[in-house]
């Protein structure tokens, strides 16, 4: 089961509303790299991991996602703070607001909703962790572009250290493949 | 130092996997100095806490990554034992350190919420402004 604590993985301080920067981090929440599609893809995988090993990365690695997806809602959240309607319309929110006023919506910049076809879940565990560092790559990747696009310390600081959790979960995830194809994946199973 | 969670448990003797101290491994987002990865000429800032409150709860989230970090790096190196006691000692530190701090200003987890009178609902809530 899944315990929550009142604190977030990395402090989000973001004291300048900059609607622009809501909209592209927002994709992060809802987009097909997203922190939501990571922790879905990796909770939904670990029930078919061969051997203990495997169980307990995919699922600690899904449960640190979550953690992730609200610093993301956290940054939206205080990017948007106080902006008023006609501020959204400007700066490209303004269809967004439409369907969902201020709330937090998991779509991608581009405004397209989240669906779990980002997700791939195949029961073969090779198959399965080759995705898993594929993704982990696209969203370091994506976090890159987003850094390039801010220019808040504030926005930049807890972007670097999520593309810099997505390294260290595309080397875990490859250990654990180099694991499986080294011993083969009978043992286990 | 800023902070002053012990930093003497990074004397890890394995270099390949050789640990940042507590500190520098948070704002880098990553505890193994080798696995480090930084991107063009950004580098991560330090967070200079304005409070006690912030300080307090800034050691307890530094302790929490780490512990996860380790986490994650035992979980398919289980037979790391040296690692292992870096993890136990961090764990440690980091209840103690949560019952301080959850003594002294609010309660970061439910079931410690038993102090007289029921508090979980109390703001802030982690998405909320921090105020760091």
């Amino acid at each position: 089961m899944f315990k929550y604590d009142k604190k977030m993985p990395y402090p989000i301080d973001i004291k300048k509303k900059d609607l622009k920067m809501a909209k592209y981090i927002l994709t992060q929440f809802g987009g097909s790299n997203s922190e939501l599609a990571a922790a879905l893809r990796y909770f939904s995988q670990k029930f078919t991991m061969p051997d203990e090993e495997g169980k307990a990365l995919l699922n600690d690695i899904a449960t640190e996602e979550l953690g992730h997806l609200e610093m993301i809602g956290a940054m939206v959240k205080a990017l948007t703070k106080g902006a008023t309607v006609e501020e959204m319309k400007k700066e490209g929110l303004g269809g967004y607001y439409s369907e969902h006023g201020v709330g937090l919506y998991p779509v991608n910049a581009s405004g397209v909703p989240f669906t779990i076809t980002f997700v791939a879940v195949t029961g073969d565990a090779l198959a399965d962790l080759s995705e898993d560092m594929a993704a982990e790559q696209k969203a370091r990747a994506v976090y890159e572009n987003l850094i390039d696009l801010a220019t808040d310390e504030d926005v930049i600081n807890p972007l670097l250290f999520l593309r810099q959790r997505e390294i260290v979960h595309f080397n875990r995830f490859k250990e654990l493949y180099d694991r499986y194809k080294r011993i083969g994946l009978e043992k286990g199973r | 130092m800023l902070f002053e969670i012990e930093n003497t448990l990074v004397s890890h003797k394995n270099q390949e996997n050789k640990l940042c101290e507590l500190d520098n491994g948070f704002f880098k987002g990553n505890m193994f100095e080798k696995l480090y990865e930084g991107y063009k000429n950004y580098y991560p800032c330090r967070i200079e806490p304005k409070s006690q409150e912030m300080k307090d709860l800034l050691e307890i989230m530094m302790l929490d990554f780490a512990i996860n970090d380790l986490n994650l790096y035992l979980d398919i190196h289980e037979d790391d034992h040296e690692m292992y006691e870096v993890f136990k000692q961090y764990a440690m530190m980091y209840k103690k350190k949560l019952m301080d701090y959850e003594r002294k200003y609010q309660v970061l987890c439910l079931t410690d919420d038993i102090l007289g009178k029921y508090t979980w609902t109390s703001s802030p809530w982690p998405w909320e402004e921090y105020d760091v």
